[in-house]
């Protein structure tokens, strides 16, 4: 009967292990698919594809980062509020993250709408990205966050927004022209940091 | 012995009332049913993402939103518009894929375009989201094949659309070819 009890009380013990979690940060990937629609010199359309590769060369142009192959976009929330922007090089375990704020920041509008189980709340993102060299945007559109839960690193588990995909669009420049940018973002592969 | 018969059956019964408490909680939890359990925790009144947020809705506040105009390969590509019953798996079935995308060898979009092949539908759909981040027209004939071998329409026009986006020049491709010559030593 004792076994029993103390069964009980574990499985209790691991049912409230996730309500007892404290505030932690969460890192994203953030995959960029873009594409720009320029004026040509003799009237036409020139289209040009943006991804994570060009934003990652666009950051080195301005002379201050070196980011090499490999390296990734990540989506930084600490106490799941709006993320900032970082860079990360090397494997999860000898990683160099790289604020890069001062040229590429997310922000958003303000309203957020949620659904009547919490799970999906909509928001209006805004990318801003310049690298003073000619390339920049500022694009904005409908964000659906979708929550779901996060494994903790020394174990339990983590109700945040699990993934996200917005739907961008808005003003910019390549290559010193100006230009319009449509696309999509997507968000996802969410791992805890422990603090 | 009738003392130790009931001391028993007590026990047996608190035991048992524990692990239904802790196996109600759990199956609760996996429903999203009770607001206590922590994968159903209510966002918080003010925001998601920050206090300064006006929340413009509550409960039913979705129905103001409508569902953004999108090709159907997009709409393929993207979560619905409408709110899950149950939390996510936050599982990337394609999380190593994403990772190959940002390399640069032909070994690594070679593993990624395999894996078009795979019987699974998520699977083929990060792969092909991997090769579009990978951003190599080598892609091309690989991604022409999946497209008419793939029976579901959206697959079908995701794929093309992936096509004709790697089709266009680059943002790097567009500098490079405007960037000025290096000085001859």
């Amino acid at each position: 009967m004792r076994k029993l009890i103390a069964v009980g009380l574990t499985a209790i013990v691991l049912g409230l292990t996730p309500r007892l979690a404290g505030a932690q940060s969460v890192i994203y990937n953030a995959y960029f698919t873009l594409t720009g629609f320029k004026q040509t010199k003799n009237g036409g359309v020139a289209a040009v594809r943006v991804t994570n590769k060009d934003l990652l060369r666009a950051l080195n142009a301005t002379g201050n980062f070196d980011f090499a192959s490999g390296a990734r976009i990540l989506l930084w929330s600490t106490d799941d509020e709006l993320p900032v922007i970082v860079v990360r090089q090397g494997t999860a375990r000898h990683a160099t993250d790289t604020e890069v704020g001062d040229y590429f920041t997310l922000s958003d509008s303000g309203a957020e709408v949620h659904s009547a189980n919490n799970l999906t709340s909509w928001a209006n993102w805004i990318f801003d990205f310049g690298n003073g060299q000619g390339t920049e945007f500022n694009l904005s559109g409908i964000t659906t966050l979708t929550r779901g839960r996060l494994r903790q690193p020394g174990g339990g588990w983590l109700a945040r927004t699990a993934q996200a995909t917005s739907k961008i669009s808005g003003p910019g420049a390549l290559n010193g022209g100006n230009c319009v940018l449509q696309g999509i973002v997507y968000v996802m592969q969410p791992v805890v940091v422990a603090q | 012995m009738s003392v130790r018969l009931s001391s028993y059956a007590i026990s047996g019964a608190a035991g048992f009332i524990l692990i239904a408490a802790g196996v109600l909680g759990h199956w609760t939890a996996r429903l999203g049913g009770a607001p206590a359990n922590p994968e159903a925790v209510p966002l918080p009144v003010v925001s998601q993402y920050g206090p300064r947020h006006d929340v413009i809705g509550g409960a039913g506040a979705r129905q103001l939103v409508h569902a953004p105009v999108s090709t159907a390969a997009e709409t393929a590509a993207q979560p619905a518009i409408h709110a899950p019953k149950a939390p996510v798996d936050s599982r990337d079935p394609g999380a190593d894929l994403m990772g190959l995308a940002m390399n640069e060898d032909a070994a690594s979009l070679e593993r990624i375009l395999a894996e078009l092949r795979n019987p699974n539908r998520e699977r083929r759909a990060a792969a092909l989201r991997a090769a579009i981040q990978f951003g190599s027209r080598d892609a091309i004939p690989q991604l022409a094949e999946a497209a008419a071998a793939a029976h579901d329409a959206n697959e079908k026009a995701e794929l093309r659309d992936a096509i004709e986006f790697l089709k266009l020049p680059s943002l790097s491709e567009v500098l490079a070819r405007r960037a000025p010559a290096a000085p001859e030593p």
